[in-house]
């Protein structure tokens, strides 16, 4: 092959005398050509007297690049407002002016904080970019129509203040606020756990006949499959928080962020295929595996969280494996609560988790860089000149490396993240079986008291029955209806008072609701355990960018910090010892939260701590408070 | 077929002086010629204030490695060599010369006699020295210094014609205009290189030229053309190398290491024309352009013409500029006054009003979209990079491969944050060049 190569060179050598003299031609043929510009030519004379602009003296130096893409965080966030808003609007027009109206609450709040945020901060006022609305409508649509107006509004001053305005402003928040606000909110289960069906047209004003309905979920949870068509499911004729009942709705908004390449496909579709897959093979009730990954797949928040609250931007991952993976790590949590946990609803918990191990999986999935070890590998072998004959071989001999580009490839990063995913799930999955444990432990306990509570016939009579020991009760006496006790106490604490005649509801309702709360317990303890770890790498960091200029910043996340730890404690341990009335530690949550001292704290501490111990001196419970007995250092 | 890399993003093109022929500017009435560009010292003057010199004559003359010598590109009189400033801000020597209109060639520009069969490759990398060619790009690398390290190692030569960066057509209109230039000074770099075989990587949006080409060397089997999918950055050496080979270059490896040596088309055509007409560099095509430009167009422009000249003859402006751009918008440096001289770099004169100015709004925050780490060609984190040489971790900042950042500007020009990115990197960049060399 060389020899041959080696005679055509002067061949070709021989024919530059040639085109040589072409070249010459072409220059001369040149000027005919230009016949166009010669005439523009005849026009530069009279140009400098048009001309109305001289050169300023100087111009802007700025580095490279200088054109930018007209995406800004604006445009973002607007987007993803046009996405959410059918959803919402169908919220509304399913349950009311009441739905319209938290929305609104919600998001005039949001704003209103993070203007207050940044003043006092002084930090330039960034409401104009739209992404409080954002979580203020996020916010809104995760909470049902039902929520005293209160609620969206300690919500959004969670969301905002505490968990986007101290950790450093938009982008460096560590989790997803709207979601953060919401479990806050669903410590106070009598707001959270009231659900309407939809077309239950609620007044603005606080409503004091609901007809409470079970939702899809609960229905799920307990076994069967919710009594509702497939049709209803999807459309959002189901009863549910404001914004999640509508699945094509929401569906038709991630569609519009996918075209307008808001979000990828990456983490919706892994959640949602995650939670599909298994809950294809492994079906919780005893009918059709495909109806219940269907309505596991549509019922619950799954798909506003899939697509409005895994794609969040700052607290996901920014790699495409990275938020695959993340996608993943959702779904298996979900599952785990779903499955195995006590409260209906996992989606939260599962994003939030998620949300500490982003700056991990980041890490992980880094990209390969160009010409990093592994690519080099595989190009080895390309070689160009080998095949030196023709041009269309030469390409052909290109192109056949072209589409061995691998999309995943896999390496010691995605293993070890798979195994931190696993470890996590494998916390969940002892911390779900644990409570289970604990809580079939007591429900076998023949207690009649207990059981006629769970019964459903009995409960009309109980309740009321139940209610006015409770109120009045002493820790010890109710120590015995430890596990089941937050039904009295939703009864006792319910702005929504409930009709004698309607009390049918509770049995659906709030068997769930009690449980929510309950789950959140070792949830809550496992998630701040999991976060102490991630989170003081990360809050160190989140520190280090507010930069050293800004003093009063860097003082103030450790305060928060402190606070949203006791905030967290305070949560787990008021739902692990029910003994604590909840108008006793939510008040007191509230005020350590707005107040931020220390002193507050720990006298909450105190107080929780001597509950404990009378607690404890219960035979039955003190499974349970060893438990958060152990649990606690690991938080402290 | 059409060759591509991973990463990089589709700009919007500006194709306003796609279509315009070429013009040859008529000399100006004095030029600057600055006497270096980026690397290496700067050349040694030879002519004194008040000499009279001719077009093609050298001016200044190489005293060292990595400089270039120098050419009259107009001819006149010497009335100045002082400091000034180039494109880039740096203060370097310039020989100012007073044009006489006389447009006298001077008697050195002579054809080489030879013919190519029979020249040694040395005497091929001389001529291309004494024209004083440098890299027709940015960074103006010395051509001959090129070569020298190349002979033996490079078996393959990529000429570069895929101008990827909005606004320019310069590159394009060459190779449309004049592609048997470029085919001619293909064959002198093959027997200067002796090599096999050279490719012609054209852009698909400029395929009449790569139908011109394909005409032109027909049958022949050593240089054909590949086209390239029309994206940014295209045109950069190292995504240019793996788009054609599928070989991915790390940061501290040069392209010789996988045998392939990149010339841009016009340093190929200049090294045509000093072959064969024995004409030094002292004139280069230049695109003007700019929403602030009247007629924006391609332009044969002396070496050493100020910009305001160069843009006064593409019909002066029509808006007030904020900024004048020497080069292509994503890595063009932003002058910060009009008669800055153009230097053999000079890939394009950018004049854009307010309108170019990029929409902000708000403060500059990375809202952790992905946008950069999905487009970026060297597949980095540039947002995790940046953070860090925000924060001064430059040791963070180099484990996460700062140091193969291109500095090409996708991540700036993608992130809705508005945060300075490749700014941020290019910093990071030095500030670690510096850590190394004090640890050396
Ligand atoms: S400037 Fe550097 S970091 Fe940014 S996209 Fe280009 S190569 Fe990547
Ligand atoms: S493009 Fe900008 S906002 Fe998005 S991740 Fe990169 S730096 Fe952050």
């Amino acid at each position: 092959m060389n020899d041959s190569l080696k005679n055509e060179l002067p061949a070709e050598d021989e024919t530059l005398g040639d085109t040589d003299s072409s070249i010459e031609s072409e220059t001369v043929s040149e000027p005919q050509e230009e016949s166009i510009p010669a005439e523009t030519d005849t026009e530069t004379p009279n140009a400098p007297r048009e001309k109305t602009f001289s050169f300023p003296e100087r111009f802007t130096v700025s580095p490279a690049p200088h054109i930018r893409t007209s995406t800004t965080t604006r445009t973002i966030m607007t987007d993803v407002i046009i996405a959410l808003l059918p959803a919402f609007i169908f919220g509304v027009y399913a349950f009311g002016l009441r739905a319209l109206m938290i929305g609104i609450v919600s998001v005039t709040s949001a704003v209103f904080f993070q203007a207050l945020t940044e003043l006092i901060l002084r930090r330039p006022v960034t409401i104009s970019d739209f992404s409080a609305v954002v979580t203020g409508l996020l916010l809104a649509m995760s909470l049902p129509p039902t929520v005293p107006i209160w609620m969206p509004i300690v919500g959004a001053f969670f969301a905002i203040v505490v968990v986007k305005g101290l950790f450093g402003g938009i982008g460096k928040n560590i989790v997803n606020p709207a979601l953060a606000a919401r479990l806050l909110l669903l410590s106070w289960p009598s707001g959270m756990g009231t659900f309407v069906s939809a077309g239950s047209r609620l007044s603005t004003i606080a409503s004091a006949d609901v007809v409470a309905a079970a939702t899809p979920l609960s229905s799920l949870k307990e076994g069967v499959l919710p009594d509702i068509t497939l049709w209803d499911l999807v459309f959002g004729n189901v009863s549910g928080c404001i914004g999640e009942i509508s699945s094509v709705l929401l569906i038709a908004g991630g569609v519009y962020l996918l075209v307008r390449r808001v979000i990828t496909w990456h983490t919706p579709v892994a959640f949602l295929a995650t939670i599909a897959v298994i809950s294809l093979f492994f079906p919780q009730t005893a009918s059709g595996s495909i109806n219940f990954m269907l309505a596991e797949l549509f019922s619950g928040g799954l798909i506003l969280a899939a697509i409005f609250m895994a794609t969040d931007y700052a607290t996901t991952p920014v790699t495409s494996m990275g938020r695959f993976v993340f996608g993943i790590g959702c779904g298996l949590i979900t599952v785990c609560i779903r499955f195995f946990g006590r409260a209906p609803e996992g989606v939260t918990i599962a994003i939030l988790t998620m949300n500490l191990l982003v700056y991990v999986i980041d890490r992980l999935t880094m990209p390969v860089r160009f010409g990093g070890k592994n690519r080099e590998k595989t190009k080895k072998t390309a070689e160009i000149s080998q095949k030196a004959t023709d041009e269309s071989p030469a390409e052909s001999a290109i192109s056949s490396e072209q589409p061995k580009k691998k999309v995943f490839v896999f390496d010691n990063r995605l293993l070890s993240t798979l195994i931190c995913a696993a470890v996590i799930l494998l916390l969940y999955a002892v911390s779900c079986f644990a409570g289970d444990r604990i809580h079939d432990n007591t429900v076998t306990d023949p207690d009649p008291a207990e059981t006629n509570i769970i019964t459903n016939e009995i409960l009309p009579e109980e309740t009321t029955e139940t209610t006015t020991p409770e109120t009045t009760a002493s820790p010890e006496t109710s120590n015995d209806y430890s596990h089941i006790q937050p039904i009295d106490r939703t009864n006792t604490d319910n702005p929504v008072q409930i009709i004698p005649g309607e009390t049918v509801y509770v049995t659906e309702t709030e068997a769930p609701i009690e449980s929510t709360e309950a789950e959140e317990t070792s949830e809550t303890s496992e998630t701040s355990e999991t976060a102490e770890t991630s989170e003081t790498a990360e809050t160190s960091e989140t520190e280090e960018t507010t930069g050293p200029a800004e003093t009063t910043e860097t003082e103030e996340p450790e305060e928060t910090e402190e606070s949203d730890d006791t905030d967290e404690q305070e949560e787990s341990e008021e739902t692990a010892d029910p003994e604590e009335t909840t108008e006793e530690v939510p008040a007191e949550t509230e005020t350590t939260t707005e107040s931020e001292r220390p002193e507050e704290t720990e006298e909450t501490t105190e107080t929780e701590e001597t509950t404990e111990a009378e607690e404890s001196e219960e035979p039955e419970e003190t499974t349970e408070a060893e438990e958060t007995a152990s649990s606690e250092p690991a938080i402290l | 077929m059409t060759y591509t890399f991973g990463g990089g993003i589709r700009l919007e093109e500006h194709k306003n002086t796609r279509d315009k022929w070429v013009e040859t500017m008529p000399a100006p009435k004095t030029v600057s010629i600055p006497l270096c560009r980026h690397a290496g010292a700067p050349a040694e003057p030879t002519v004194k204030v008040g000499d009279a010199v001719k077009i093609g004559q050298c001016i200044a003359d190489t005293n060292g490695t990595l400089s270039c010598p120098v050419h009259a590109s107009v001819s006149g009189k010497v009335i100045a060599i002082e400091e000034r400033t180039t494109p880039t801000g740096e203060t370097v020597p310039h020989v100012v010369i007073e044009n006489d209109m006389e447009d006298a060639l001077h008697s050195d520009v002579q054809p080489f006699e030879k013919p190519l069969s029979d020249t040694e490759p040395e005497e091929i990398v001389d001529i291309i020295k004494n024209a004083g060619i440098t890299g027709m790009d940015a960074a103006s690398f010395p051509t001959h210094e090129k070569l020298r390290a190349a002979i033996g190692k490079a078996d393959k030569i990529i000429i570069n014609c895929a101008q990827c960066e909005p606004f320019l057509h310069a590159d394009h209109r060459l190779t449309l205009e004049n592609p048997a230039s470029v085919i001619n000074g293909i064959k002198i770099l093959i027997k200067a290189l002796d090599v096999h075989k050279a490719y012609i990587a054209i852009g698909d949006d400029n395929a009449a030229a790569a139908r011109k080409i394909k005409k032109l060397i027909r049958g022949s089997r050593m240089i054909s053309v590949c086209m390239l999918k029309s994206k940014y950055p295209m045109g950069d050496e190292r995504t240019l190398i793996c788009s054609l080979t599928g070989r991915e270059l790390p940061s501290e490896k040069s392209p010789l290491d996988v045998g392939c040596i990149v010339f841009n088309v016009q340093t190929c055509v200049a090294i045509y024309n000093a072959f064969a007409h024995g004409m030094p560099l002292v004139k280069r095509i230049v695109t003007v352009s700019g929403d602030a430009v009247k007629k924006p167009k391609n332009v044969l422009v002396p070496i050493g013409t100020s910009f305001s000249d160069v843009i006064d003859f593409a019909g002066g402006l029509k808006r007030e500029p904020t900024k004048i751009i020497e080069g292509g918008p994503m890595t063009g440096q932003a002058v910060s006054h009009s008669n800055t001289p153009v230097t053999k770099g000079t890939t394009a004169i950018l004049a854009l009003s307010r309108r170019f100015e990029a929409p902000v709004g708000t403060p500059a925050a990375c809202i952790r979209c992905g946008r950069c780490v999905k487009s970026c060609p060297m597949h980095l984190m540039p947002n995790y990079i940046a953070g860090f040489a925000r924060k001064g971790e430059v040791a963070k900042a180099e484990r996460f491969g700062a140091m193969a950042c291109i500095e090409c500007g996708v991540c700036s020009y993608v992130c809705p944050g508005r945060v300075e990115i490749t700014n941020c990197i290019k910093t990071a960049k030095a500030e670690i060049k510096k850590l190394t060399e004090t640890e050396e």
